[in-house]
């Protein structure tokens, strides 16, 4: 269903040789894949890599220099109403959840925002109280938590509460962009696994993203190595094995290093 | 928000204190004893007494009645100002720090410019130009300060909006106006309050100034600016004149200054309850 074409996109540089000629540094070049409904794409790179930069192409917010977006065939940076279908389908979760949340916002706030995105799209009015405890209750969490503010949570708890939020205007994708690279190692397979019940319960299609190839074996179909901002190898988790750039193989054999150390 | 409020000591004694004076020019005729523009010459630099509890000045008015009812032009006036300032600031530095592109350029260059100028100069400047009247010296103190407010307002917007509940809000189609309303404008509101009332303290100052300059409010109408200039030819046989126009600034001027620092505390969801 979704669909990228040959995508590249540059920033202009700190600092700049020339007075009037800016510097640009490419930072994704060239990319391209295909996600199939109900897939569970990982985007593996390096810090710098480019990861979140695709993330914020996929998610309709940053307009590479070249390349398209399609969306079931429409293509999302060309018309309003392309944008319009990706936003209503499209929802994220980010890495950093400290700024993922408005402070300001209690709970059942940050929910209602999620909320009142399906009800301009479909039209129907929930009843929000009973709908922010319904979700909360889906992520794992009492319903007392709603009247919380963001800094009265814990990381994972908070995290918990953004997958709440993005599930809440009822997505067909949702990119995750590391959700679990500031949470500890078992906080970390919770939430994966909170996702995987999620996935399967509401038919998702999930993009991604992380730096660590573990959570990648653990939880998706699809790999895409990224590289210096290239794609340089799109492969089919449970065929990992096979995987024929120097980048892909040096990750793996480190993991399967550390694997044989333990055993 | 109320419960952090009254939690806070130096905002409730703060906000009493300023709703208390805004009170009391409010109901000047009721409390004043006395007309404030009666003379009385024979009775002129009168200590305290009674009858004249802050004494009377230099043509025998009483000093009490003109202090209080001195509290409209000079709380009024300053802000007015301030609601000017902080209006135009705001509106401008949200434009310029939204939707950035030429919006931005066009804004920022022309506020590059209004801050190339020494501020104080300029209101004189302006009041000059404009000739010496109440409504020139608000006029010019809004153009000379405005700018100030859309930069640092700007500034504040920037802070906030590539923050990733912005970004959320975008990726889902949350409409402009909920994130303008909703997440921008509450999240620099906190910095607002702090700069709308050091701009009170820093307007009823300026205005005062320009009264004691005989550039403002003009006589015989009673503004503590102007009173300090009346009080300020007699200061070496009469020198207790000053006391109550002086202290009075000094006192609205730092109540507003430590009013700001206490509602951003109490505006702030991370301060402690409890
Ligand atoms: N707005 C921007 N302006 C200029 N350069 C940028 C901008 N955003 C990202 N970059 C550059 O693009 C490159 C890729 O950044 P990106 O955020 O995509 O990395 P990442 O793979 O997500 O890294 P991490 O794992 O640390 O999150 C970096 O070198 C960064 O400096
Ligand atoms: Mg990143």
């Amino acid at each position: 269903m979704l669909e990228l074409k040959n995508i590249s996109v540059s920033f202009r540089s700190e600092n700049q040789e020339k007075w009037f000629r800016t510097t640009r540094t490419q930072v994704l070049s060239d990319i391209s894949f295909q996600l199939k409904k109900g897939d569970c794409l990982g985007i593996l790179g390096e810090s710098g890599s480019g990861k979140s930069t695709i993330g914020r192409v996929i998610s309709g917010l940053l307009k590479p220099d070249s390349g398209q977006v399609f969306l079931d065939g429409v293509s999302i940076y060309d018309s309003r109403e392309g944008r319009k279908m990706l936003q209503s389908r499209m929802s994220v979760v980010f890495q950093d959840y400290t700024t993922s949340a408005n402070p300001r916002f209690r709970v059942r706030d940050i929910l209602m925002e999620g909320i009142s995105a399906w009800e301009r799209k479909s039209g129907e009015r929930l009843e929000r109280c009973k709908e922010s405890e319904r979700l909360l209750n889906q992520v794992g969490l009492s319903g007392d938590f709603a009247d919380r503010f963001p800094h009265e949570l814990s990381g994972g708890q908070l995290q918990r509460v953004c997958i709440a939020r993005a599930v809440a205007s009822r997505p067909e994708i949702i990119l995750l962009d590391e959700p679990i690279s500031s949470l500890d190692a078992h906080t970390q397979v919770q939430i994966m696994d909170l996702l995987t019940e999620l996935k399967k319960l509401l038919g998702l299609t999930y993009i991604f993203i992380t730096h660590e190839l573990t959570s990648v074996t653990y939880f998706c179909d699809q790999v895409l190595f990224l590289y210096q901002g290239t794609g340089v190898e799109h492969i089919a988790v449970s065929r990992i094995r096979e995987a024929k750039h120097p980048y892909a193989v040096q990750l793996l054999s480190s993991v399967i290093e550390l694997e044989g150390d333990k055993s | 928000m109320v419960r952090r409020f009254f939690h806070n000591k130096t905002a409730v004694v703060t906000v009493t204190f300023l709703l208390l004076v805004a009170l009391m020019g409010v109901l000047a005729p009721v409390l004043a004893p006395h007309d404030p523009y009666e003379t009385d010459i024979l009775n002129k630099f009168s200590g305290f007494s009674l009858e004249y509890p802050l004494g009377t000045d230099n043509l025998g008015r009483c000093m009490l009645s003109r202090m209080i009812y001195g509290i409209r032009p000079t709380l009024g006036l300053s802000l007015l100002t301030m609601l000017g300032t902080i209006g135009i600031g705001t509106l401008m530095g949200l434009l310029a720090g939204y939707f950035r592109g030429i919006p931005e350029e066009l804004i920022m260059r022309t506020v590059d410019v209004m801050l190339s100028f020494p501020s104080q100069i300029m209101v004189f400047a302006v009041v000059a130009l404009l000739g010496v009247n109440v409504q020139n010296v608000i006029l010019a103190n809004i153009f000379i300060k405005w700018a100030w407010y859309a930069r640092m307002i700007r500034t504040g917007v920037m802070q906030y909006r590539d923050r990733n509940f912005i970004q959320f809000s975008r990726c889902i189609g949350t409409p402009e106006r909920f994130i303008l309303f909703r997440h921008l404008v509450p999240s620099i509101a906190a910095d607002l309050v702090v700069l709308a009332s050091l701009d009170v303290g820093w307007a009823i100052i300026n205005i005062s100034t320009l009264s004691f300059l005989g550039l403002g409010v003009q006589a015989p109408v009673p503004e503590w600016g102007a009173m300090l200039n009346e009080a300020k030819n007699v200061l070496t046989s009469n020198p207790v004149q000053m006391l109550a126009p002086g202290i009075a600034i000094v006192l609205v001027v730092s109540a507003f200054n430590l009013m700001g620092d206490a509602l951003r505390d109490v505006l702030d969801p991370k301060e402690a309850e409890g």
